[in-house]
């Protein structure tokens, strides 16, 4: 049985849904008391805090800028994110700093 | 070379100019760095597009330069670099009316009585970046202290890095890692001097600025440092090895590793609550 393939159409919505997915589970996680809104803000990984200016901020300084701003607004993944390949900078150069070691990487190799 | 990498390379990075010698730059993007009253408030009246901030070291304690920055000239956002927080921290209160005008950050140095300085940034909602550096063992209560005001404590709205992009790391979601964070990797944030020569972090290092932080790492791989073994190695990067590679990582570890239970905790608030949901969406439709 083949499966459906969602359609380029149904991006927007399931990214509409994953927002809001992450909305609730940020007023969740905010509505324990036990949190702040800060360290809510990091682990859901979305959402805005309000500078005293007024303006609204991503979670990092230097992605203030509009657009996404230096580190993570490049598209897909972004300017730091996006080097070598798709991953961090751990994962430059083919496998990156854990697994560039003679094919499998000292990590495997134990 | 492939595209991506083409394109950030063709983009360059961002530049970090002495006020020295960033009047004659034509980058398209930059940041200055000023530590007198005379180059801040130029900069604050002049400073263009293309100057993304103003990082102002040590002047907080020069009470007349706040006035003028809270005169609405330009919007150029600054990034206020305490010298000494234990002694300087009070002066942080001169930056409420700067910030309703600009965007306001502080960075703050490791040093002893830098908590209170942390508390009152957080409190005045004033984003926040610490700079450990290599941590003196005997301030890591501290610092410790400093994580769990971080965590909890409901007056902290804005990120306080570098706990904040830790958490984000230790949750799977990341905000850059601490090379990044802390606008110190040199293949991203470019750092120069009063004669216009490029800072690098190791005089060792003899190539390309976007090379060194491969080149670094492999330098600690082939010392066999504990960052080889260390479960923070992606986000940390070997950070905490430098000057002295020698540096015991043991508390920076256990400060992470405090972030890694949060994001735990959170798991599993998160995960009661969502089995709950599915409970009642089930009764419902029942």
């Amino acid at each position: 049985m083949s499966q459906e393939q969602p359609s380029s159409s149904d991006e927007p919505k399931a990214s509409v849904e994953g927002q809001s997915n992450d909305q609730k589970r940020r007023e969740f996680l905010g509505g324990l008391g036990k949190w702040s809104s800060a360290s809510v803000m990091a682990a859901i990984g979305t959402g805005a805090w309000v500078s005293t200016s007024g303006t609204a901020q991503a979670g990092s300084w230097v992605n203030r800028r509009h657009g996404g701003g230096w580190v993570n607004g490049r598209g897909g993944g972004g300017w730091v994110n996006g080097r070598g390949g798709g991953g961090s900078w751990s994962n430059r150069g083919g496998g990156g700093w854990v697994n560039r070691r003679g094919g499998g990487g000292w990590i495997n190799r134990r | 070379m492939d595209e991506e990498l083409a394109e950030v390379e063709g983009n360059g990075s961002l530049p970090f100019f002495p006020a020295s010698v960033a009047r004659d730059q034509e980058a398209d993007a930059f940041v200055v760095i000023v530590s007198n009253s005379l180059d801040f408030t130029w900069w604050l009246r002049n400073a263009s597009p293309a100057t993304q901030w103003l990082q102002v070291e040590d002047l907080l304690n020069d009470t007349e330069i706040w006035a003028v920055a809270a005169r609405k000239e330009t919007e150029v956002a600054i990034d206020v670099v305490i010298g000494d927080p234990a002694l300087e921290f009070s002066r942080l209160y001169q930056l409420v009316d700067v910030s309703r005008i600009r965007d306001v950050r502080v960075s703050i140095p490791i040093r002893t009585g830098f908590l209170k300085a942390l508390r009152l940034a957080a409190s005045l909602q004033f984003p926040v970046r610490l700079l450990p550096g290599q941590v003196p063992p005997d301030l890591f209560p501290e610092l410790q202290e400093a994580l769990e005001f971080y965590l909890y404590d409901p007056q902290v709205e804005a990120p306080i890095e570098f706990f904040h992009s830790a958490l984000a790391s230790a949750r799977g979601k990341s905000l850059g890692g601490l090379w990044t964070v802390l606008e110190q990797d040199p293949g991203v944030f470019q750092h120069f001097d009063e004669e216009g020569r490029e800072k690098l972090p190791s005089a060792e290092f003899r190539g390309e600025a976007q090379d060194f932080l491969a080149w670094y790492q492999e330098q600690l791989t082939s010392r066999n440092a504990e960052c080889v073994s260390c479960r923070w190695r992606d986000y940390c990067g070997g950070y905490f090895k430098l000057p002295d590679p020698e540096y015991s990582c043991q508390g920076v570890i256990k400060i992470l590793d405090r972030l890694q239970i949060a994001a735990s905790e959170m798991e599993e608030d998160l995960a009661g609550w969502e089995t709950e949901d599915s409970e009642e969406k089930g009764r419902v439709v029942s």
